[in-house]
């Protein structure tokens, strides 16, 4: 039965391959277009036997710009080479494949032939490119450093960073995935810094991708990640320029997705999860000091709701009689066990979330105020929970969003829920053990075979850079995980340009 | 046999595991097994055990290299293949027992102090499915935990520093050197429980990716678990004086539940929950030396014994369930470590010198 099955599936892998969707053999590819609407086949000149004949989908072109360098030129009686010579376009070919005709109309081409019989083809490009513009970012903004982010467009993209990095050594290899949506995915390295494992791995990896569609880098990124089961991002989505062109220059990979706002970095460390750009536009104290603040912020909102219940369900003697007056005093009405009313805030908060984030903006605050104020005042009168509690939960939830990546802060919400559950059995053990886990689990885990975790295996530079940020001069080299083939960075190796005074002479 | 160099660990890794496969329970309660003998001298005791295991690891070091190999290696090429998959057969038998031994101490420490009336198998499944889940990961997860749990050993060794002054009396310790020395080796022989963990270089040796640098670290590694204990012994005998030592099963713990902050009381429910981490450690590479060395001689995938290792495991706990069996198992376990590692290796040295110089 299965070998029946298993034969079946195998003979429509073999059909797919065998006739895509979109039939290439077919060398009338006029009549095929023609089936949609969009497709427009004209004559230029109202005797049928005279030149030009122009096809192009009118939804794909730039109409001013088919009308300004291209339509005027079909008046004259010119062969295709010399029309060729004549339109001031550069991106022009001449062709009789059908399988290019075809490819390049569809991506904003205007196909111009002598005559309907003919199949010999001019090809121009008079594709729309007019995209949003480029615009903040929104999920990374900052208040310092560069306010650009990137759009959906791929070539823009690439544009941006190879604005910001003018070197011959800044590699691009653009290749295609999905077999209908063909979407344009362009791998970014510095050659000379890269690693060349990495970089295969990377290539061979999108190379195996088989989909139908690409619709976001976030797709790629889940087919291409080391363990696809992971809460964690291995691969991390930015949109800011200046955090791609720091990884590019570390001897990091950048994937650039046509289509996605997102750039892809890999292979990355836990580390990376918790570096703003900003870190890198004040003073090296202040970065440090906003980097701890981040640390701890992603430990409180993992374990302070867990130890709340294991506190209060299990080891109330762990807490100061004094401290403990004042939680039992707000605790004394409430007449659920402390798991509950945890539950019940942290999935409210969730319903907040969730709701004022499908939301428009304006509905989106109105929301926040009704749920946040109104049901969070009245659920500590109606005595569901504890005030206290009401404290912990809101300072649990600000600091699950302390986190620079998005991606990231998502895990961090929801791997809560496992230790609360772990609390509610076995209290502080149950906690403990959730929490080696999870440890566990980031030892596991590898980025691009990596490892994830960044402070295993030891490596002296990561903390110089990653987990600590020091100052400029004393990073002097890339990252080690990463395995770069060029170790040190270029320094500039003064460390106090200041003048000296009399007490250093 | 040679492992993958994807597999090897740096040298340096070898301090971590050492250190953390030989800080475990024992840390807790040592003192008053090494009190017996050498009362407050005992700490000297600790010093003369830590030198004794120094040369033992030199030892294996000097003989694993020659066999290029682990003790499986050693033992095929002495005894031949089939004799020596026995002798091998027991040592990780060893690995597997003291694994539960750790566990099932750990559970009771638990239930003693903070969950009364808690099953124990509910513990060793959870601990047991966490230490499957590091061990799946390969070696590599297994040194990681290692590193993690040597970073707590170290906070656990600066809490040895906690000494309210109205608690400590100095003269407790004074003076140096009253007992015999017989009484000082028989008290270093007891310290062989708390001190093993080791012999684990018998099956980590072919991971290392430079075992002559390697060597170093593991003497560092004992040096500073030697260092560990004899502080330890020194403040706890600041505290409790040699009678009342000998009614103190987990002193350490005693001693902690005099911390007190603003926030906190029972300051050691944390850190006996934070215990877990060393207690995992040492779990999981007793389990993964015993379950590699078990797939070596059978030949089998290391999954299958490491789950039939597992279950026992579990079954084992379930049996030990009061103080007084325990107690004979431990006392057992120790008395196994004595024999294999004071006595068998030293022979088997002198052997496997022997006849590598006769077989050149």
């Amino acid at each position: 039965m299965f070998k029946k099955r298993r034969e079946k599936i195998a003979e429509e892998k073999k059909k797919i391959d065998e006739h895509p969707k979109t039939n290439v053999d077919a060398t009338n590819w006029v009549e095929e277009f023609s089936l949609s609407n969009d497709f427009v086949n004209d004559h230029t000149s109202s005797n049928l036997a005279e030149p030009f004949c122009i096809s192009y989908f009118r939804t794909l072109i730039m109409g001013e710009i088919l009308h300004r360098d291209v339509v005027p030129y079909l008046s004259a009686q010119l062969s295709i080479k010399e029309l060729k010579n004549t339109i001031p376009i550069q991106q022009i070919e001449v062709t009789s494949d059908a399988k290019v005709i075809k490819e390049k109309l569809l991506q904003g081409f205007a196909a111009i032939r002598l005559s309907d019989k003919h199949t010999e083809c001019l090809l121009v490009n008079v594709a729309n490119y007019k995209f949003r513009d480029i615009s903040f970012p929104m999920m990374e903004s900052t208040a310092l450093g560069p306010q650009a982010g990137y759009v959906e467009e791929i070539d823009t993209n690439i544009n941006m960073i190879r604005k910001h990095l003018p070197s011959s050594d800044l590699h691009v290899k653009e290749m295609k995935v999905g077999k209908l949506s063909s979407t344009k995915v362009a791998v970014i390295f510095m050659n000379s810094i890269a690693n060349k494992d990495n970089v295969e791995t990377v290539l061979q990896r999108i190379d195996d991708v088989q989909y139908d569609h690409i619709s976001d880098s976030s797709y790629l990124a889940s087919m291409i990640e080391d363990n696809t089961n992971s809460l964690f991002p291995q691969i991390i989505p930015t949109e800011r320029n200046d955090r791609t062109i720091a990884a590019l220059t570390e001897g990091k990979i950048v994937i650039v997705v046509d289509g996605s706002p997102d750039v892809l970095i890999a292979p990355i460390t836990l580390a990376e999860s918790i570096v703003a750009m900003e870190d890198y536009y004040v003073p090296w104290l202040i970065a440090n000091y906003l980097r701890l603040i981040r640390l701890f912020g992603l430990f409180v909102s993992i374990i302070i709701s867990p130890a709340y219940i294991a506190v209060l369900t299990y080891h109330y003697e762990l807490i100061p009689a004094k401290l403990l007056d004042s939680l039992v005093a707000s605790r004394a009405a409430v007449p659920f066990p402390p798991i509950i009313e945890v539950l019940i805030l942290e999935i409210s908060v969730e319903f907040i979330k969730e709701s004022s984030l499908r939301l428009p903006t304006k509905i989106g605050t109105t929301l926040g105020i009704v749920g946040g104020i109104v049901i969070g005042q009245a659920i500590v009168e109606a005595k569901l929970t504890s005030s206290i509690l009401i404290i912990l939960i809101g300072l649990s939830t600000l600091a699950s969003y302390t986190s620079a990546i998005y991606k990231f802060n998502n895990s961090v919400r929801l791997i809560k829920y496992p230790i609360i559950v772990m609390a509610q059995f076995l209290g502080l053990i149950g906690i403990v053990i959730g929490l080696n886990f999870l440890l566990a689990h980031l030892l596991r885990l590898t980025s691009l075979g990596r490892p994830y975790i960044g402070f295993y295996p030891f490596r002296k530079n990561i903390f110089k850079d990653m987990w600590i940020r020091l100052p400029f001069s004393m990073q002097k080299e890339n990252p080690d995980n990463l395995r770069p083939q060029t170790k040190q960075k270029y320094l500039y190796d003064v460390k106090n340009p200041g003048p000296a005074s009399d007490f250093d002479e | 046999m040679q492992v993958n160099i994807r597999h090897q660990i740096s040298p340096y890794f070898l301090f971590f595991i050492i250190v953390g496969a030989q800080t475990g329970v024992g840390i807790l309660g040592f003192h008053r097994i090494i009190a017996k003998h050498a009362g407050y001298d005992a700490w000297i005791s600790v010093l003369i055990a830590g030198a004794i295991i120094q040369d033992i690891v030199l030892l294996m070091f000097q003989m694993l290299s020659a066999a290029r190999g682990d003790i499986i290696d050693v033992h095929s090429q002495i005894y031949g293949n089939k004799v020596g998959s026995i002798f091998s057969a027991i040592i990780m038998i060893y690995f597997w027992l003291a694994a539960v031994s750790v566990l099932r101490e750990y559970i009771e420490i638990i239930q003693v102090w903070m969950f009364p009336t808690l099953p124990t198998w509910i513990l060793s499944i959870l601990i047991l499915v966490l230490s499957y889940y590091i061990i799946s990961g390969g070696f590599r997860v297994v040194a990681g935990i290692c590193f993690v749990s040597v970073i707590y050993t170290i906070l656990l060794f600066f809490n040895h520093f906690y000494l309210p002054n109205n608690y400590i009396h100095i003269d407790n310790i004074f003076p140096i050197l009253d007992h015999s020395f017989i009484d000082l080796l028989k008290s270093a022989k007891e310290t062989s429980y708390s001190m093993a963990g080791f012999e684990i270089i018998l099956m980590v040796y072919p991971f290392l990716k430079d075992p002559e640098t390697s060597k170093k670290y593991a003497q560092l590694g004992v040096a500073f678990t030697t260092l560990f204990y004899t502080v330890g012994a020194i403040t706890t005998f600041l505290f409790i004086s040699e009678k009342q030592i000998q009614t103190t099963i987990w002193a350490r713990i005693n001693i902690n539940a005099l911390a007190k902050f603003s926030f906190v009381e029972r300051f050691e429910y944390i850190l006996l929950s934070l215990y877990l981490i060393k207690i995992v450690t040492i779990i999981t590479l007793m389990l993964w030396a015993s379950s590699r060395g078990i797939k070596l001689i059978s030949k089998k995938k290391q999954k299958i014994p490491l789950i039939v290792l597992m279950v026992l495991s579990i079954a084992i706990c379930q049996i030990l369930d009061n103080r007084y069996i325990l107690n004979s198992f431990l006392e057992m376990i120790a008395k196994f470590s004595v024999g294999l590692f004071y006595v068998y290796i030293p022979i088997l040295w002198l052997a496997f010198n022997l006849i590598k110089k006769r077989t050149i």
